[in-house]
C-alpha cells in the first residue's frame, strides 16, 4: 500500500498535508495522533470515501483513484462509527456484505459462522441490529471488514467499545492475519494495542506525518511508557518547528 | 446484475423486518385513535348537547366520521410508507446521542425526531386527502378540508401530548415494564381525549361545519409556529445555556401526590419548553438556508392566513396548507439527507460500481412507493368512485413515487461529488431536485383549482354555512 504526496483540504482547513506512506505486504502499521490530526481522513482517503486534492494512492499496484472498485475489492474497512442497517439481523448483515464481496454460498455460511463465533455474537445472530449495544455493533462492523479475507485491512479505532477478552482475541487474530501476509493499517489512541501488534507507528500532527517509530524501538525498551514519551517528544519538536 | 438483485433483496428483507416489528404498535395506536373518534362522535350525536340549534343530520355526522377516519387511515399508510423508507436507510441515531446532552435530554431529542417525522406525514396525507375530496360533491369541499385539517391538528396535538405524557409516565412509574408503559400511555392518552370529548367545549366542535372559522384560528396559531419557535429561542437561550431546566428530574420527589404534581405542573411545561428549544437547536441551527426558509414561509403563512380569514376563499386556505406542507417536507428532506450520508459511506467502502448501487436503490424505493401509490389509487377510486372523473389526477398520483425517487436518487449521486467528471451530473440533478421541490408544493393547489372548476359544487360554501346557521 502506497500513498504519494497526498493532500486533502476541507475548505480552509488542511486535514492531510503532503502525506507519503509505504506499507509493505504483511505489515501492521499504526497511526496515532491527537483528535483532528488526520488519522480518520487518511483511512477514508485510502478506502475511497474521500478523494485527495493531490497525490496518488496505490493498493497492491492498483491505482485507487483510477480503479476505485477494483481497489476496494482488496480492502476490508471498519469505520470508527459503524454503518449498519438497523432492521437487519447481525447474521443477515454479514451475509449481505459477504455476498457483495463475492463469496459463494458454502464459503459464506462458513465465514459468517466463524466470525459470529469469534466475536461471540452467535447467540444474538438473529436479533435485529437496532437492539444491539454499541460494542455489539462495533463487533459486527469489524466482522464485516474481515469477511471474505481481504488482503488489506483498514481499521479505525478497532478496539473501541470492545471488552478486555475481545480485545485480546482480536489482537491475536490480527497478528495471525499479518503472519498470513495481510497488510493492516489501523488508527487508534490505545497505546498497548499499538505497541503490541504494530510493526511501525506513524505520528500525525495537523495532517502531517511528523515521525515514524519502528517496533524494535519500543519492543526492546524496558520502559513500557516509551511510546507515550516518544509521542510527546515528537509533538513537542513539531510544535517548536511550526508553533 | 448479481449485486443489483442482492441489494434489492436485502432492501425487501429490511422492509419486511421493519413491518413485522413496527406494524403492530402502529396499528394499535391508530385503532385507539379511530375508536376514540367513533365513540366521541357517537356520544355527541346522541346527546346532541350544545348543538341542537345547528342543522345536523345523520349524514353529516357520518361524513364527519368518515372524513376523520380517512385522515387517520391515510396518515397511518404514510407513516408506514415513509418510515419504511427511512428503515432502508442507515440511521444516524448515534450521531444525535453524541451531542452534549444528558440522558433525560435524549428523550426530548427523540420526541423532536418523532415530531419532525410525524408532521411531514400528516401534511403529505393532507395532500392526498385533499385530492380525493375534490370529487366529493354532496357536501361543499371547504367543509371537508376543514375536517381534514382538524383531524390532522388533533393528531399533532396527540403526538405532542403523547411524548409529554411519556415523560410523566416514566417519572411516575420508572420501574414498570415496557409493555405496561405502552399500555399505560395509550390509556392516559385516551383518557385525556375522552375528558376533552365529554366536556362542553368538546373536540368535536373542530369537526362541525358551523365552526369552520374556528379552524382558521387554530391554523393561525400553527402558522405562527416558526415565529413562536424563534421567540422561544431568544427568550430561553440563556436559561437553556445553564441547562438547569431539567435539574429537578434528577431528584424526583417521593410520594404519589408529589410525583403526580411534578409530572403535570413541572414536567409538562419544562418538557414543552425543552422540546421547542431542541427543535430550534437541531433544525434552526443545522442549516442557514433552512432557517431563512422557515422564517420566510412563516411570514408568508401569516399573510396567507390574513387573506383566507378576510376573503374566506378556500383556494387561499389551500395555499396556507400547501405552504405548511412545503416547510414540513423541507424539514424531512434535510433530515433524510443527513441519514443517507452514512449509507453512502457504507456502499462506497464496498466493491460495488456506482451504477449498481443507485439503480438498485432507485428501484427498491420505487417499488415501495408504487405499492402504496397503487394502494391509495385503488382506495380512492372505490371510495370516491365517480367513474366519470378525469383520469389525470390519478395518473399524477401514480407518478408521485417517481418524483420521490428522483429526489432520493440525488442522495446517491452525492457519491459522485468528489469525482470531477461527475460534478456536472451531480449539479444537474441537484437543480432538478430543487426545481421539483419548489414546484411540487403547488401541485395540490393546481388540483384544487382544477377540481373546483370541474366539479362546480351545488352550493357555495357561503350558501351552505348560511343554511347551516
Amino acid at each position: 500500500m502506497k500513498l504519494e504526496s497526498v493532500t486533502k483540504t476541507f475548505g480552509n482547513s488542511e486535514a492531510v498535508i503532503d502525506l507519503s506512506l509505504k506499507i509493505p505486504k504483511g505489515e501492521i502499521y499504526g497511526l496515532m495522533g491527537a483528535n483532528g490530526s488526520g488519522k480518520t481522513t487518511t483511512l477514508k482517503l485510502i478506502v475511497g470515501l474521500l478523494q485527495p486534492d493531490t497525490g496518488e494512492i496505490w493498493v497492491n499496484g492498483v491505482n485507487r483513484l483510477e480503479h476505485a472498485a477494483e481497489a476496494r475489492k482488496l480492502l476490508g474497512y471498519a469505520p470508527e462509527a459503524p454503518y449498519l442497517y438497523d432492521y437487519l439481523s447481525g447474521e443477515d448483515y454479514l451475509r449481505f456484505v459477504g455476498q457483495i464481496r463475492g463469496l459463494d454460498n458454502r464459503a459464506l455460511v462458513r465465514e459468517v459462522d466463524d466470525l459470529l463465533k469469534f466475536f461471540r455474537l452467535d447467540r444474538d445472530k438473529n436479533e435485529l441490529i437496532r437492539n444491539y449495544s454499541y460494542g455489539m455493533k462495533k463487533k459486527i462492523s469489524m466482522a464485516s471488514a474481515l469477511i471474505a479475507d481481504p488482503d488489506f485491512l483498514i481499521l479505525d479505532e478497532p478496539v473501541e467499545g470492545l471488552d478486555i477478552f475481545m480485545v485480546k482475541a482480536l489482537k491475536k487474530r490480527l497478528l495471525r492475519l499479518k503472519d498470513a501476509g495481510k497488510t493492516i493499517l489501523l488508527a487508534s489512541h490505545v497505546v498497548p494495542l499499538l505497541t503490541e501488534i504494530c510493526d511501525r507507528i506513524g505520528i500525525l500532527r495537523r495532517g502531517k506525518l511528523i515521525r515514524e517509530i519502528k517496533s524494535e524501538t519500543f519492543h526492546n525498551a524496558e520502559n513500557p511508557v516509551l511510546l507515550e514519551m516518544l509521542y510527546e517528544e515528537a509533538i513537542a519538536q513539531a510544535e517548536l518547528a511550526i508553533p | 446484475m448479481r449485486n443489483f438483485f442482492l441489494i434489492l433483496n436485502t432492501q425487501q428483507k429490511i422492509f419486511k423486518n421493519y413491518l413485522r416489528h413496527e406494524f403492530a404498535a402502529k396499528t394499535l395506536v391508530e385503532i385507539g385513535f379511530a375508536l376514540f373518534l367513533i365513540v366521541t362522535t357517537a356520544i355527541r350525536f346522541h346527546q346532541d348537547i350544545g348543538f341542537a340549534w345547528v342543522h345536523t343530520s345523520r349524514q353529516e355526522v357520518a361524513a364527519v366520521i368518515q372524513n376523520s377516519l380517512f385522515g387517520i387511515f391515510f396518515l397511518f399508510c404514510f407513516s408506514i410508507q415513509l418510515t419504511g423508507r427511512n428503515a432502508i436507510s442507515i440511521p444516524s441515531g448515534d450521531a444525535l446521542l453524541s451531542l452534549p446532552f444528558r440522558e433525560k435530554d435524549i428523550y426530548f431529542f427523540r420526541a423532536n425526531v418523532f415530531l419532525a417525522r410525524v408532521l411531514p406525514w400528516f401534511f403529505a396525507a393532507l395532500f392526498f386527502w385533499t385530492i380525493a375530496w375534490i370529487r366529493f360533491q354532496n357536501v361543499p369541499f371547504a367543509v371537508h378540508l376543514t375536517q381534514i385539517l382538524a383531524t390532522g391538528l388533533l393528531l399533532i396535538f396527540a403526538a405532542e401530548l403523547f411524548w409529554t405524557l411519556t415523560m410523566a409516565f416514566k417519572l411516575l412509574f420508572p420501574a414498570s415494564k415496557p409493555a405496561l408503559k405502552t399500555a399505560g400511555l395509550i390509556l392516559m392518552e385516551l383518557l385525556l381525549f375522552l375528558i376533552l370529548a365529554l366536556s362542553r367545549e368538546d373536540v368535536l366542535f373542530l369537526f362541525h361545519p358551523a365552526y369552520v372559522f374556528s379552524i382558521y384560528f387554530l391554523a393561525a396559531v400553527f402558522s405562527l409556529t416558526p415565529v413562536f419557535l424563534a421567540l422561544n429561542y431568544v427568550l430561553f437561550r440563556q436559561i437553556l445555556r445553564r441547562e438547569k431546566h431539567l435539574e429537578f428530574m434528577k431528584r424526583p420527589r417521593t410520594g404519589l401526590f408529589r410525583k403526580i404534581s411534578d409530572a403535570f405542573f413541572r414536567t409538562f411545561p419544562h418538557s414543552l419548553r425543552a422540546l421547542i428549544d431542541l427543535t430550534v437547536r437541531t433544525q434552526f441551527r443545522t442549516n442557514r438556508f433552512f432557517k431563512a426558509l422557515i422564517l420566510i414561509f412563516g411570514i408568508l403563512l401569516l399573510i396567507g392566513w390574513q387573506i383566507s380569514h378576510s376573503a374566506a376563499d378556500f383556494a387561499d386556505n389551500t395555499m396556507f396548507g400547501v405552504l405548511v406542507f412545503y416547510i414540513m417536507l423541507s424539514a424531512a428532506f434535510f433530515g433524510n439527507q443527513k441519514e443517507s450520508q452514512k449509507e453512502i459511506t457504507f456502499y462506497k467502502s464496498q466493491p460495488l460500481g456506482f451504477g449498481q448501487i443507485w439503480r438498485a436503490r432507485f428501484l427498491g424505493l420505487l417499488l415501495i412507493y408504487e405499492f402504496f401509490s397503487i394502494f391509495y389509487f385503488v382506495l380512492t377510486f372505490f371510495l370516491f368512485g365517480n367513474l366519470s372523473l378525469p383520469a389525470w389526477p390519478f395518473i399524477l398520483l401514480l407518478l408521485f413515487p417517481v418524483f420521490l425517487c428522483i429526489l432520493q436518487t440525488n442522495f446517491y449521486l452525492t457519491l459522485l461529488q468528489n469525482v470531477k467528471t461527475g460534478e456536472y451530473l451531480y449539479m444537474a440533478f441537484w437543480v432538478v431536485n430543487w426545481t421539483f421541490w419548489f414546484v411540487f408544493p403547488f401541485l395540490p393547489m393546481f388540483f384544487l383549482l382544477a377540481g373546483a372548476f370541474a366539479v362546480k359544487p351545488a352550493r357555495t360554501r357561503f350558501e351552505w354555512v348560511e343554511e347551516s346557521w
